[in-house]
C-alpha cells in the first residue's frame, strides 16, 4: 500500500508524458503554441495532478471523483493528440506514439481506479 | 470499462470535420487570422475535447452533458462560419457549405444524446429522471423534423438490451405495434397493438429501431411490467408533446417513419387528454367520455 503519489506507476508515467508534451509543444507554430499547445499541456498536466489529489483524499468517494477527472482529462489529451497527429505541424509518428502512450495511461488509470474501489489505497 | 476514443461513432466524422475546418482557418486574411481564426480553432478543438471527455466518463448523465457542451461548440462554429462568409474572409458559398456540415454534426450529436438519455430513461424504469428528460427535451429541437421523436424513441430503445424482458418480444417483429406503444403509452394501446408486419426496410433510418421499442412487447399477463413502463412513457408523452407543440411536424416530414403520422396524432391526443382543461365538469377526460 502506498500513500504517496510518487510511488504510483500511473502518476509517474503521466508525469513523464506531460513533460514530453511541454517540450514537444514548443515546436508548434506561434499561432498554435498558445491555442492547441496550451490546451494540450493543460489537459496533460491535469492527469497527474488529479491522480496526486486522489492519493491525498481521505474518503473513497472523493478519491474516485479525482480519478474520474484524471480519466476524463486523459481522454481529452488523447483527443487533442489525435487531432495534432492529423495536422501538418509536427512529426505524425511521434505524435501518434504519444497518443498511444496516453491510451496506455488510460488503461493504467482504469486499473488504479479498480484498486481504489476495492479499498486498497484507503 | 475502458472505452476507445477512436471507436466512438461520432469521433471520426467530428475529427474529419475539424481537420477540414482547421485548414480553412488559415485562409482567413491578415490579422483576423490571429483573432477570428484562433477563435474558430478553439471551438473546433472544443468539440473534440468534449467528445473525448464524454468517452472517458463512466456516468451516462455526465456523457450527456459533455455531448451537450460539444453541441454548444458546434453552435458557435456554425455562427463563426456565417460570420466568415458574411465578411467574405472565406467565400460565402464555401462558408455556407462548411456551416451546413457543422449543422449536420450538431444534429448527429443531439441524436446521440437523445438516444443516450432515452436509453437511461428506459433503464431507470419507474423512477423519474428529470435531469435525463431535460436532456431529451433539450436535444430534440436540434434534430431534423424527419428524425421525429417517435423514431428517436425507437432508436433509443434499440440501443441496448433495455433492462428487463420488455425487449424480449422485440425480435417478434412488433415494429408497428412498438411504434404505437412508444408514442401512446396508454395501456389499452399496449394491449391492442399486435405485430402488424415485417421490420422496417430502411435500416439507415433511426426508425429501424422501432421494432425493439419494447413497450408493445411487454407481456400482457404481467401487469407489473406495464406499471413499470407507464410512468416512463407518460413522461415521454409530456416531453415530446411539448416539443411537438413548439415545433409542429407536418405529415410530409414523417414520410420515412413507419406510422409516424398516426402515432404523432395519438401522441397529441393523449397529451391533450392529460391536460387539466381537457376534463369536463365531472372530472372526466374526453377518453373517459368516449368509453361511457
Amino acid at each position: 500500500m502506498t500513500a504517496r503519489h510518487f510511488d504510483l506507476a500511473v502518476w509517474d508515467r503521466a508525469h513523464r508524458l506531460t513533460s514530453a508534451l511541454h517540450l514537444l509543444s514548443r515546436r508548434l507554430p506561434p499561432q498554435e503554441f498558445v491555442g492547441l499547445g496550451t490546451e494540450l499541456c493543460a489537459a496533460a498536466a491535469a492527469v497527474p495532478t488529479h491522480l496526486a489529489e486522489s492519493v491525498r483524499e481521505a474518503e473513497l468517494a472523493a478519491q474516485l471523483r479525482q480519478i474520474d477527472e484524471a480519466e476524463r482529462r486523459a481522454y481529452e489529451t488523447q483527443g487533442l493528440l489525435l487531432l495534432l497527429a492529423e495536422l501538418p505541424y509536427l512529426n505524425r509518428t511521434t505524435v501518434s506514439m504519444l497518443a498511444a502512450q496516453m491510451q496506455r495511461i488510460q488503461a493504467m488509470i482504469a486499473d488504479y481506479k479498480a484498486s481504489v474501489a476495492r479499498g486498497e489505497y484507503l | 470499462m475502458l472505452h476507445l476514443l477512436t471507436e466512438l461513432p461520432e469521433w471520426r466524422p467530428a475529427l474529419e470535420l475539424v481537420i477540414g475546418s482547421y485548414a480553412q482557418t488559415h485562409r482567413i486574411p491578415g490579422r483576423e487570422q490571429l483573432r477570428a481564426g484562433a477563435m474558430l480553432r478553439a471551438h473546433l478543438r472544443g468539440v473534440l475535447r468534449r467528445l473525448a471527455r464524454g468517452c472517458g466518463t463512466v456516468h451516462e448523465v455526465d456523457r450527456c452533458s459533455e455531448l451537450e457542451r460539444a453541441e454548444a461548440h458546434c453552435a458557435r462554429i456554425d455562427y463563426l462560419w456565417t460570420l466568415l462568409g458574411t465578411l467574405e474572409w472565406i467565400p460565402t458559398a464555401e462558408a455556407e457549405q462548411w456551416r451546413a456540415r457543422w449543422i449536420g454534426l450538431r444534429r448527429r450529436l443531439a441524436e446521440a444524446r437523445a438516444r443516450l438519455a432515452l436509453g437511461m430513461t428506459w433503464r431507470l424504469g419507474d423512477r423519474p429522471a428529470p435531469v435525463v428528460l431535460a436532456h431529451v427535451t433539450r436535444s430534440l429541437p436540434a434534430m431534423a423534423p424527419t428524425n421525429a421523436p417517435l423514431a428517436i424513441i425507437a432508436a433509443a430503445a434499440d440501443d441496448d438490451d433495455h433492462a428487463n424482458g420488455a425487449a424480449n418480444g422485440a425480435a417478434d417483429g412488433a415494429a408497428d405495434g412498438a411504434a404505437n406503444g412508444a408514442a401512446n403509452g396508454a395501456d389499452d394501446d399496449l394491449r391492442e397493438t399486435p405485430s402488424l408486419g415485417p421490420p422496417p426496410r430502411d435500416t439507415s433510418d433511426v426508425s429501424a429501431g422501432v421494432a425493439s421499442a419494447g413497450v408493445a412487447s411487454a407481456d400482457e399477463d404481467d401487469p407489473t411490467d406495464l406499471e413499470r413502463v407507464r410512468p416512463v412513457v407518460d413522461a415521454w408523452v409530456d416531453e415530446l408533446g411539448s416539443w411537438l407543440d413548439a415545433a409542429p411536424v407536418d405529415a410530409a416530414s414523417l414520410a420515412g417513419v413507419p406510422h409516424a403520422e398516426r402515432s404523432t396524432a395519438r401522441l397529441r391526443r393523449r397529451r391533450a387528454d392529460r391536460r387539466p382543461h381537457a376534463q369536463d365538469l365531472e372530472g372526466h377526460t374526453p377518453r373517459d367520455t368516449e368509453h361511457r
